[in-house]
């Protein structure tokens, strides 16, 4: 079975690899058509992902032990499927789906967006703590950048934008470099591997 | 036959990474024993899923925010290919796993992944379906979940594996305030900073994709670390010779990349 999965693979993804590199009709028909049923095969998980979603909450409403539990997942069957009724009988332009999507899903991305401020404050202080040289470095260089960055940073030190400029472009952004061109030879070994199906572990556990 | 723009080199580069991992395999099979630094993360792995088992607390497993449909699919690839280990390792120590997707197309197979490791260990009567969870293809519902996770379930590790975006932090914390060990690797150079300040073990860029082949034994798998090493060379002699060209002028290497 594993062996057919590599093939299946290795036949699905050389004319992708080879219409990336020339425009070659056969082979770019084929690779388009390829992605074609890609979507297709998306649109099946995303329906096993629903039930799935139905399934977790549908037990953790059984397995209750008190009645404050239950809200959680009422709330998530509740949504899930009257939004999924809805899409399918009137469609998306229904005033109810806009109302949902607009008052609720919209306010609770932003907030979640707007939490971050205070995580990022969290990991800051426990970053900027002078553990070691290391944490020392990072404490300094973090300060001079912030301080750049602020209004007032400027008349402070008039050099402190340039500082700042400097450490950004040239140690953060060699150092981030070296990183993005490590994992993207990382990427393409990783491609390479499963379309010539020398790594399996993704298949058989 | 149309060539796309810098499809000439790139088709040439694919051949000369194609026959560099061939030489590779052939001199890994031939005995050949390579140097590889140790991971400290990979060793980590085994001391959270351990610290898990001790604590009768379940550990907790994200591939991250991407599935298989964009450019950064190579890393929720090398994440479920660790998540067979990390799902390994839980069935031998008895630690129930809990795997959170954003994705709907990484549910099924992180789902038959943990299954078959279970299996494979004869654990298949620990192996609970619904503890491998779909939450939304939105960004900040499924933050919400794996949060809920984390602190619901009571985890005693957090391990983030794949492609991060705004959430990281968000994952990060909440295991950092709930004590757990954490592990998180990625390539997102925007996400390790956070990573960085917030976790105990980080895989930074590469070695999310290096970190399976650490883990075999398989010549085949070693080579491929082989060739990322040679490649990594050559590329970086690329780089210092194109500086040098454009120092004095020539722009042959820019050009030679376009073709």
């Amino acid at each position: 079975m594993n062996t057919l999965i590599a093939i299946v693979g290795l036949v699905a993804g050389v004319p992708i690899l080879l219409s990336s590199f020339a425009e070659i009709p056969v082979i770019s028909d084929l690779a388009q058509e390829f992605q074609r049923w890609g979507i297709i095969l998306a649109g099946f998980s995303t329906f096993l992902g629903v039930l799935n979603l139905t399934f977790v909450n549908a037990n953790a409403l059984r397995r209750r032990k008190h009645t404050g539990q239950v809200i959680e997942p009422v709330v998530v069957l509740v949504m899930l499927w009257g939004l999924v009724l809805t899409g399918v009988f009137f469609g998306q332009t229904h005033p109810a789906y806009d109302f949902v999507f607009e008052n609720v899903l919209k306010p609770l991305s932003a907030s979640g967006f707007s939490m971050l401020a205070f995580f990022i404050a969290s990991a800051a202080y426990r970053a900027f703590r002078v553990r070691n040289v290391d944490a020392a470095i990072l404490l300094v260089c973090g300060c001079l950048v912030m301080l750049a960055n602020i209004p007032f940073g400027e008349q402070l030190w008039s050099d402190l934008p340039f500082v700042s400029d400097w450490i950004m472009r040239i140690i953060n952004g060699s150092a981030m470099k070296g990183i993005v061109i490590g994992g993207a030879i990382g990427a393409i070994a990783t491609a390479l591997k499963v379309l010539v199906g020398v790594e399996r572990s993704h298949l058989r556990g | 036959m149309v060539p796309r723009d810098g499809g000439i080199f790139a088709f040439f580069a694919f051949l000369a990474l194609a026959a560099v991992l061939f030489w590779c395999y052939r001199k890994v099979k031939g005995g050949y024993k390579p140097y590889f630094r140790q991971i400290p993360a990979l060793k980590g792995l085994e001391e959270a899923i351990g610290r898990a088992a001790e604590m009768g607390r379940p550990v907790h497993f994200t591939p991250g925010s991407d599935g298989f449909d964009s450019g950064t699919a190579g890393m929720t690839l090398a994440a479920t290919i660790c998540l067979a280990h990390i799902a390994k390792l839980c069935a031998q120590y008895d630690v129930r796993l809990l795997v959170s997707n954003r994705r709907p197309a990484v549910q099924p197979l992180t789902e038959e992944i943990v299954r078959q490791a279970f299996l494979a260990e004869g654990k298949l009567e620990n192996f609970r379906p619904t503890d491998i969870r779909f939450f939304s293809d939105d960004q900040f519902a499924y933050a919400s979940g794996v949060v809920g996770v984390i602190s619901g379930e009571q985890t005693a590790s957090n391990i983030m594996l794949g492609g991060f975006y705004a959430e990281s932090l968000m994952f990060a914390e909440a295991g950092a305030t709930y004590g757990n060990i954490q592990i998180a690797g990625t390539a997102s150079t925007a996400q390790i900073p956070f990573f960085v300040t917030t976790c105990d073990y980080v895989l930074i860029g590469e070695e999310l994709f290096a970190a399976a082949a650490v883990l075999s034994v398989d010549p085949a798998q070693v080579s491929t670390l082989m060739m990322q090493d040679i490649i990594r060379i050559a590329l970086v002699c690329l780089i210092a010779i194109g500086a040098l060209a454009a120092t004095f002028g020539s722009d042959v290497i820019r050009q030679l990349i376009l073709k």
